[in-house]
């Protein structure tokens, strides 16, 4: 037996360390919790009930007992009083009847005065008896004290088996003291009475056979009260589980809704609440949807033309390199390179050329048509993938796409621009080459194209110097992503001074490549290859992070040590710039105004609309912005109209030759008004001399840098300056005067 | 004898009272009074069975009345007796002032030419303590304590039976069995009952009880052949909750209950018949006059009552087809023969 509950002991905790361990961890299940407390409540309300059952029935029956016993014991005092008086010869016979009525009397005795027995009558085969009893000398003595009292009964019962008991009851006559009772009244004070002491009935009672059958009817009570609970319980759980089901089906959907699958299709709820809930969910997945079809279409496709990007069509040379390979087919890769543009962005500004740009997207587009897709790649670059096609039709694909540029025409400002455009293409029909070598091909090959006359197509060849030139963007491409997931990027450090003060004002941040041999590569040779092939978002997110560590690391002994960084188109064509800046200086405590993001003039003009949304919010925050190679574009001034920024940057080359250039002293002098007129500080890059600075101090300008300053370093130095002399005497003049 | 003299005129002074209560209608029954016709709202008088009792002539003697307590049964007793007698003192055991015994020797101080006792403790007492004649009244177990003698003398504490029983038959004219129980030395009030209800052409079946147990066990027996019980005022075998079950078990048999009290009609009983305290002095007057003649031998050891005032119970009067005393709107209206 102990062996079988100790069995069944391992079984039920192996089951529970199943469920524990199969269990999801984590937050609780309201449905299971609900359910779990139904069934708790079930439980709990069966033991109460059972338990009262039992002990109310046990304490009922007792208390039956009691009074049934007190009872009896009455009506056998009754009945047996001719014992002790005149004796009826029926008395036996009423006794024997009486008590044959009730089987729980084992036996009656009627003792006198004395406790002797006068009769004794049993409930067996041999009715009555004569004086075989005495009663006990205590029970004598106590019983004998009950005359007269209100509740004349002396109960011996056995702790062990309360169901068998003795009941003794003196029996006593009473006499009104008063004779005549003339005046007697029933309702008034009662008359004294004296009592006489007569004898004493004494009953054996026996319940355990009427307890016994009592037992057994609560048994049952309590075996069809489980049932019903556990029926009620059992519909109790299902009438739960199917109000609940609106909650349990959404746990599904929402869990796909969780995974990403906004597509997930939630089941109608039948209780308002829910039904509300899934409205909800559905409006929000719906919403997001939308939201994720319009990141998708941003993520994928060239805000400016509409047709994909570099990354989307990435992706897609990916894929039809392996389904090339796989089909045994061939495909082909267009590289197209506008060859007016920069005439046309030059003579009627960026924004014409947006136009022209935005014009050629359409006319490849639906030229390509369904035979493949057409992407944007950079600023008047095209790439186009052709699908299943041999190269005699790529040729002659490539050779329409020529001769519509040719016919096209694009009017602005009453002046028509013919653009013609060159391709290079590269076929794809293997997996020998993989998207980055593919499309450093068809660059090539559109080079060449461009170097034998412009205007026409070249197929890539492998020659070695194309091949050398595919191995260097390559290369690059390579070494940028090992730079990027191996922080071999360096920062250096270009003090930028206050000419009126000679003190740093702050260091712009500058980004080199550690080369192999560990020297620095300068940004010129590795950017372009990072921009064309789409490397720049990380490099910038790169600079930010690590720009504003060392900021963070180096205030803590130089407290007004500040930086200013340079930002790629890039980075201000992703929305979360503002965010990702923000992110850091909280995680580097760094406080905003330490921080100048430099952009330039070309990027401001271009994406007017979308550079003011992110200067904005950087503004907000309260970082400083700069407007870098201020001075080279076909709109500088008026982009100062339209955008708030703290620095004017002039481009270096107003400053390279000022000394003997006095066009661009008198263009830095301008610049440098117009900048105070709009609130704005002036930086001129480039200083190269004592002299250059001395004049660039008589123009207005504000602040110097260039190798004269300070050449670029790995440490920011906080040394000062010599003032120029003619400063020098412009502060004494003004000193005194004052 | 101034006294004697004295004693005439005063009985003649109460015979004339007593008979200006008659005639104003006051609720007795009286052998003497057979033809007075009975109030509208009363039931019949029965005919009268015993002799019309004398005048109580004067008397003059110095009479000690002893109270045994300040019951009304007592006590209205006494003061129909100091109406009635000239030369009297009252003294009452129950005053708790004094003891017993100071009582008595006052009383024999006083030098009494005889004594009334009111109820049995007085009459006990006087018996004992005194040597002069006694009259004792309102005592119902006269032999169980050995009153009577050459020198006491008693006066009957309950109405005549015969006056009772033709009333109940007046009441209930079927009635046909009578039961009743009653303690050891009733010989004489079983015989005039027995006498009584066969001159009403009513069986009684009597039995001897010795405790209340007992009573209520053979009342129980007796109650299933009878229709109806004379409960008789024998305190020895009567208790309060005997009584009470009494009254139970009569009513769940159908028995209908003669009573000796006016409050035992509040129980259920059908008809109480008591005795009248004037009846009760006037008889008394008239054995201390045979007295006072000397002739105390001649008096018998229990001299009956010649009235008795009855009430009937207005549930038992509705039932018999009878309309309650319109005067009386509670449970129990008078009722007078």
């Amino acid at each position: 037996m102990r062996r079988r509950l100790s069995s069944a002991l391992d079984t039920v905790s192996a089951a529970v360390r199943r469920w524990r361990l199969s269990r999801p961890r984590g937050k609780r299940v309201l449905v299971h919790e609900i359910l779990s407390l139904q069934l708790l409540i079930t439980a709990a309300i069966g033991v109460l009930a059972i338990a009262g059952l039992y002990w109310g029935g046990q304490w009922v029956l007792q208390n039956n007992y009691s009074r049934w016993a007190l009872q009896w014991t009455d009506e056998l005092d009754d009945l047996g009083a001719p014992l002790y008086l005149s004796y009826d010869d029926e008395v036996t016979l009423r006794l024997e009847r009486y008590i044959d009525k009730y089987p729980e009397i084992r036996g009656v005795t009627y003792f006198d005065v004395n406790g002797l027995a006068v009769f004794e009558i049993s409930n067996g085969p041999q009715k009555s008896t004569q004086r075989t009893r005495t009663l006990a000398p205590g029970t004598l003595r106590k019983a004998s004290e009950l005359v007269g009292a209100e509740a004349p009964y002396l109960i011996k019962s056995n702790i062990l088996n309360v169901r068998t008991f003795e009941i003794f009851a003196p029996i006593w006559t009473e006499a009104i003291a008063t004779d005549g009772l003339f005046d007697f009244d029933p309702s008034g004070d009662q008359p004294e009475s004296s009592t006489t002491l007569v004898g004493f009935v004494g009953l054996e009672l026996d319940f355990t056979g009427f307890h016994a059958r009592l037992l057994g009817n609560i048994k049952l009570a309590v075996t069809l009260l489980l049932a019903l609970l556990v029926v009620s319980g059992i519909l109790g759980r299902m009438s739960l589980r199917r109000a609940l089901s609106g909650i349990s089906d959404l746990q599904q959907p929402i869990a796909e809704l969780a995974k990403g699958n906004l597509s997930v299709r939630f089941k109608a709820a039948a209780h308002r609440e829910i039904s509300e809930i899934v409205e909800a969910l559905q409006t929000t997945a719906a919403a997001l949807g939308e939201r994720n079809a319009k990141l998708q279409k941003l993520a994928n496709h060239d805000a400016l033309t509409g047709l994909y990007n570099r990354r989307r069509l990435v992706g897609d040379v990916k894929k039809e390199i392996q389904r090339v390979s796989r089909n045994k087919t061939c495909s082909a890769l267009l590289f197209i390179d506008l060859d007016q543009f920069k005439y046309v962005n030059d003579t009627c500004g960026h924004q014409a050329g947006d136009r022209m740009i935005v014009n050629v997207a359409r006319q490849i587009e639906i030229l390509v048509g369904s035979r493949g897709i057409a992407a944007r790649f950079g600023g008047d670059e095209f790439v186009v993938l052709l699908k299943n096609m041999s190269r005699g039709q790529v040729k002659l694909m490539a050779e329409s796409i020529l001769e519509d540029m040719r016919q096209f025409a694009h009017v602005e400002y009453d002046k028509v621009f013919h653009i013609h455009c060159s391709i290079g293409i590269t076929m794809i029909d293997s997996t020998k080459y993989d998207h980055d070598e593919l499309l450093a091909q068809a660059d090539i090959a559109c080079r060449e194209a461009k170097e034998c006359g412009r205007n026409r197509s070249s197929f890539f060849r492998e020659s070695r110097g194309g091949a050398n030139q595919m191995i260097a963007d390559v290369g690059w491409i390579g070494k940028l992503r090992e730079a990027i997931d191996n922080d071999a990027f360096a920062l250096r450090y270009q003090p930028i001074v206050c000419i009126a003060t000679g003190e740093i004002s702050h260091h712009e941040v500058l980004l080199r490549m550690i080369a192999g041999n560990g020297k620095d590569v300068v940004p010129d040779a590795f950017l372009p290859a990072a921009v064309r092939f789409g490397l720049m978002a990380e490099i910038d997110a790169w600079l930010i992070r690590n720009a504003i560590n060392v900021l963070s690391k180096l205030r803590e002994d130089h407290a007004d040590l500040k930086f200013s960084i340079n930002l790629s188109a890039n980075a201000f064509e992703n929305e979360n710039l503002a965010a990702l800046v923000q992110s850091e200086l909280s995680k580097c405590k760094v406080p905003a105004d330490c921080l100048i993001i430099e952009f330039t003039e070309s990027l401001a003009v271009r994406h007017l609309d979308h550079v003011e949304k992110q200067i904005s919010a950087l503004r907000s925050m309260g970082c400083k912005l700069a407007l870098d190679d201020f001075g080279t574009g076909y709109s500088s001034f008026g982009v100062l109209k339209q955008l708030t920024v703290d620095f004017i940057k002039i481009d270096g080359s107003f400053i390279a030759n000022i000394e003997n250039e006095p066009v661009d002293q008198k263009t830095v002098q301008l610049i440098a008004e117009i900048g105070r007129a709009a609130g704005m500080e002036t930086i001129a890059e480039y200083v190269q001399s004592r002299a250059a600075l001395s004049l660039l101090s008589k123009l207005g300008i504000d602040y110097a840098q260039g190798n004269y300053i300070g050449k670029p370093v790995s440490t920011p130095e906080k040394k000062s300056m010599p003032i120029p002399i003619d400063t020098q005497r412009r502060k004494k003049l003004q000193n005194l005067s004052t | 004898m101034q006294t004697p003299q004295r004693f005439r005129n005063l009985l003649k002074q109460s015979l004339l009272v007593a008979i200006t209560l008659s005639a104003a209608g006051c609720a007795l029954i009286d052998r003497d009074t057979r033809s007075t016709p009975p109030p509208a709202a009363k039931a019949p008088r029965p005919s009268p069975v015993e002799p019309v009792r004398e005048t109580p002539p004067s008397l003059d003697a110095r009479v000690a009345i002893v109270v045994t307590d300040t019951l009304p049964a007592y006590t209205s007793v006494a003061a129909e007796l100091a109406r009635l007698l000239e030369n009297h003192t009252v003294y009452n055991l129950a005053d708790k002032t004094r003891a017993e015994q100071e009582e008595f020797f006052r009383i024999v101080e006083a030098q009494s030419d005889a004594v009334v006792a009111i109820g049995l403790r007085a009459a006990a007492a006087a018996k004992s303590r005194l040597r002069v004649p006694v009259v004792f009244c309102q005592v119902f177990n006269v032999a169980d304590n050995n009153l009577i003698s050459n020198r006491v003398k008693g006066v009957a504490a309950l109405p005549p039976l015969d006056l009772q029983v033709r009333a109940w038959k007046e009441l209930n004219p079927d009635i046909g069995n009578i039961g009743a129980i009653v303690g050891e030395g009733h010989d004489l009030l079983i015989a005039e009952a027995a006498e009584a209800t066969e001159a009403a052409g009513i069986e009684l079946r009597y039995r001897v009880a010795k405790s209340d147990r007992e009573t209520l066990y053979i009342f129980n027996r007796l109650a299933g052949d009878i229709d109806g019980f004379w409960l008789f005022p024998d305190n020895r075998i009567l208790s309060p909750p005997v009584l009470r079950q009494i009254f139970k078990d009569a009513s769940r048999h159908g028995v209908q209950v003669a009573v000796f009290n006016n409050s035992l009609l509040n129980l259920g009983a059908a008809i109480s018949a008591t005795s009248d305290a004037s009846d009760i002095a006037s008889t008394i007057v008239s054995v201390l006059v045979e007295i006072d003649r000397g002739e105390l031998n001649s008096i018998p050891g229990m001299t009956p009552l010649t009235k008795m005032d009855v009430r009937m119970n207005d549930e038992v009067l509705r039932q018999f087809g009878r309309r309650p005393d319109s005067t009386a709107a509670k449970v129990n209206a008078e009722q007078s023969f």
